[in-house]
């Protein structure tokens, strides 16, 4: 509430912001429309073998597999997402007793490659799916071969599944996916506003995300539209 | 077996009613908790509901202990809440599995010709399709084949052990299954157990722990074929080591076969006992080598007939020619191109693999800076660094800047105030400048369109 106050007499955003799912609908594909399809069709159970995502940071990998979770869950099918880079991720134990889903995702595998006790974790988590015939999708920031890992046996099994590297966005569809996001968060974007950002700006999707969250509150807050005086205000700002 | 407790699916049913109390809860879960919490620690939860218990089924210890910490007391709090006035169901929290639910009916409806997954008494089950029949075979794999053949016709006889050695994804396992299906065609009630090496050391722990290596033991030493897959895992294991000696041992005094695979040649496994690696020598050790073009290219066209996909020849000698590390890359390279033609409904042509292959087969990026940039353009032009940033506006300088500032923008993901920035504190309207002329440059003067082509290459290859 002091935050509220401290904006100088605007309307106070409510407490609860809306939590936005990350849907596969949501994902906006620019150059990686067959990576989404593959993933869509695996979520619905249209495609039976693993996938691997690779993909530099804030190219959409952990949007897919979130999305992949989300729709397969949807579908009444088990699913999981582990993603291996949290802190609290850190014994190879978790990885144990998957085998009788249909899809466990696999977020930040470069994180935990080179560890011989989370590499072994990995191939049997990977047996079991394949004998009980479950799927794995597996994300990283490099594809199988240059991830260093220490089984050659790993590496070659996560490469038999297709492996798609993902493309960052051009300005084009980034200024659109950003119009998305805050369009689903009730606010509009003009064209000339887009434009005038997209100069501005840090052109990646996770700064976009963090401007769409500030832009939201902002423009709630002080009651006003996403015109390029009040994006100017806000760029001035920080 | 010493798998964890499982619970008959006939319970499990209970829960897939929608209204279920565990929906609701997840609804209100789903407020307080992050869209990640839900996927990786909530959603996974088995439920058992019962009007006096609801049971959350953990896979794992450490998922329960995690959810027990983190999350029980919300999960309590919400199913009382939920239950209103009546009394709330007593939530347990355990590891377990609510029994194996149908699955993929489709895929396994569809696929009705083809036989069942053979049943084997310890390790995992046999794939149906790994047959001598669908094993491709080329000089590469010629002699290992003939003599899984062999073991598979006089099983104790021919060669005991019969040791494959070779790289990964070459197609020892599938021999090794292809052994197992033909014994169990010819004798349905043959004990027969393919183990992978990672398997046997974690069952022999399992039995230690819980008192039961006896019956471990009487399983093995019971089969009439074992077999055991990258026995490369047994390195620097020497109680596992031990206790596999023996059971190899009876084994073949018994006259039962055992088949072992392996990446190398046995004597060259480091943390190998010597006295395991002399023995491994005593029947027939051969090797499975990379196969060579002609064989990639019709394990090409066997994968793609399976899927019904009709592969021209240029395109399987393509992706032969260029995927030369093992078979499973190969069918890897081969399940994107089916992939992206049935999502895309597009034919599969040679343009269209290249285009579905581009990344696979580029070398793996370079991450591309600013500073890189910089520093490769002035090298290209034979400039120094400091002229490139420097104010010096004659053109045979401010070309080349206007390229590394639009060789910036389309690598990096700078904002052009930032690029600016790097280019000597320069506005961001001269970036923009700056790439609309390049832009215009490289559509009307194939010289400065070559310079920009080759430098993207060197800069991305």
């Amino acid at each position: 509430m002091v935050d509220g106050l401290a904006l100088g007499g605007g309307q106070l955003p409510l407490g609860i912001e809306l939590s936005l799912e990350t849907r596969l609908d949501d994902f906006l594909p620019g150059p990686n429309a067959e990576a989404l399809a593959t993933a869509n069709a695996l979520a619905e159970g249209r495609w039976q073998s693993n996938l691997y995502l690779a993909g530099a940071s804030a190219t959409g990998k952990t949007h897919l597999l979130q999305g992949v979770s989300h729709a397969a869950s949807a579908m009444g099918r088990q699913v999981a997402y582990l993603p291996l880079s949290r802190p609290e991720m850190r014994d190879p134990e978790l990885l144990a007793g998957w085998a009788g889903f249909d899809v466990v995702c696999l977020d930040d595998l470069q994180s935990v490659a080179g560890e011989m006790a989370w590499e072994r974790a990995l191939f049997r988590l990977y047996e079991d799916m394949r004998e009980a015939g479950g799927q794995l999708v597996f994300a990283a920031d490099e594809p199988p071969a240059s991830l260093d890992l220490c089984l050659p046996d790993l590496a070659s099994r996560l490469a038999a599944g297709p492996v798609y590297r993902l493309e960052p966005l051009d300005d084009d569809d980034l200024g659109e996916a950003l119009r998305l996001r805050l369009a689903r968060r009730g606010l509009s974007l003009p064209d000339d506003s887009a434009r005038w950002l997209m100069r501005r700006v840090r052109r990646d999707m996770h700064s976009l995300t963090r401007l769409a969250d500030r832009l939201d509150h902002l423009s709630l807050t002080a009651q006003r539209g996403l015109t390029i005086p009040f994006l100017r205000q806000v760029l001035d700002d920080t | 077996m010493l798998a964890e407790p499982c619970i008959p699916p006939t319970f499990a049913l209970e829960y897939s009613v929608s209204d279920s109390l565990w929906q609701r809860c997840l609804d209100r879960l789903g407020r307080d908790l992050s869209e990640q919490e839900l996927n990786t620690w909530i959603r996974p939860l088995q439920v058992v509901e019962s009007r006096h218990r609801l049971r959350l089924l953990a896979p794992n210890r450490f998922v329960r202990d995690w959810v027990r910490d983190q999350f029980l007391t919300l999960i309590e709090d919400a199913v009382g809440e939920l239950s209103g006035d009546s009394q709330a169901p007593q939530v347990n929290l355990e590891v377990g599995s609510a029994g194996v639910r149908p699955r993929r009916q489709k895929a396994e409806e569809s696929s009705d010709q083809r036989p069942k997954a053979a049943e084997v008494v310890i390790g995992s089950r046999l794939v149906a399709d790994h047959t001598f029949e669908n094993f491709v075979e080329g000089k590469s794999n010629q002699l290992a084949r003939a003599a899984a053949r062999q073991v598979a016709e006089n099983p104790g006889q021919a060669y005991n052990p019969l040791f494959i050695y070779g790289g990964v994804g070459l197609g020892k396992t599938h021999l090794m299954h292809a052994v197992g299906n033909r014994l169990l065609e010819q004798n349905p009630r043959a004990r027969i157990a393919y183990v992978h090496s990672e398997r046997f050391v974690g069952d022999m722990v399992k039995a230690l722990q819980h008192n039961t290596i006896n019956d471990f033991k009487r399983l093995y030493r019971g089969l009439d074929a074992l077999m055991i897959d990258d026995i490369q895992f047994f390195a620097g294991k020497e109680r596992s080591q031990e206790e596999f000696f023996h059971t190899f041992n009876a084994l073949l005094e018994g006259q039962q076969q055992v088949i072992l695979n392996c990446d190398r040649y046995p004597k060259e496994v480091n943390g190998l006992e010597e006295r395991l690696k002399s023995r491994f020598g005593w029947g027939l050790t051969v090797a499975i080598e990379p196969p060579e073009l002609e064989t990639s290219v019709a394990i090409l066209f066997r994968k793609a007939a399976q899927d019904g996909v009709d592969l021209p020849d240029e395109v399987a000698f393509f992706i032969a020619q260029r995927i030369r590390s093992n078979v499973r890359e190969l069918e890897g390279a081969l399940r994107r191109v089916i992939a992206n033609s049935r999502f895309t409904g597009q034919p599969i042509t040679l343009d269209f693999t290249k285009e579905a292959l581009r990344d696979l087969l580029a070398l793996h990026e370079k991450l591309v800076t600013i500073d890189n940039i910089q520093k490769t353009v002035a090298n290209y032009y034979k400039m120094g660094i400091k002229d490139l940033l420097g104010k010096r506006r004659s053109r045979s300088i401010t070309r080349p800047r206007q390229v590394a500032m639009a060789l910036s923008k389309e690598l990096t993901n700078h904002s052009l105030p930032e690029i600016g920035e790097e280019f000597g504190g320069r506005d961001h309207t001269t970036v923009l400048h700056a790439c609309r002329k390049v832009k215009e440059l490289r559509e009307s003067d194939a010289r400065i369109n070559d310079d920009y082509q080759n430098l993207l290459r060197t800069l991305t290859s």
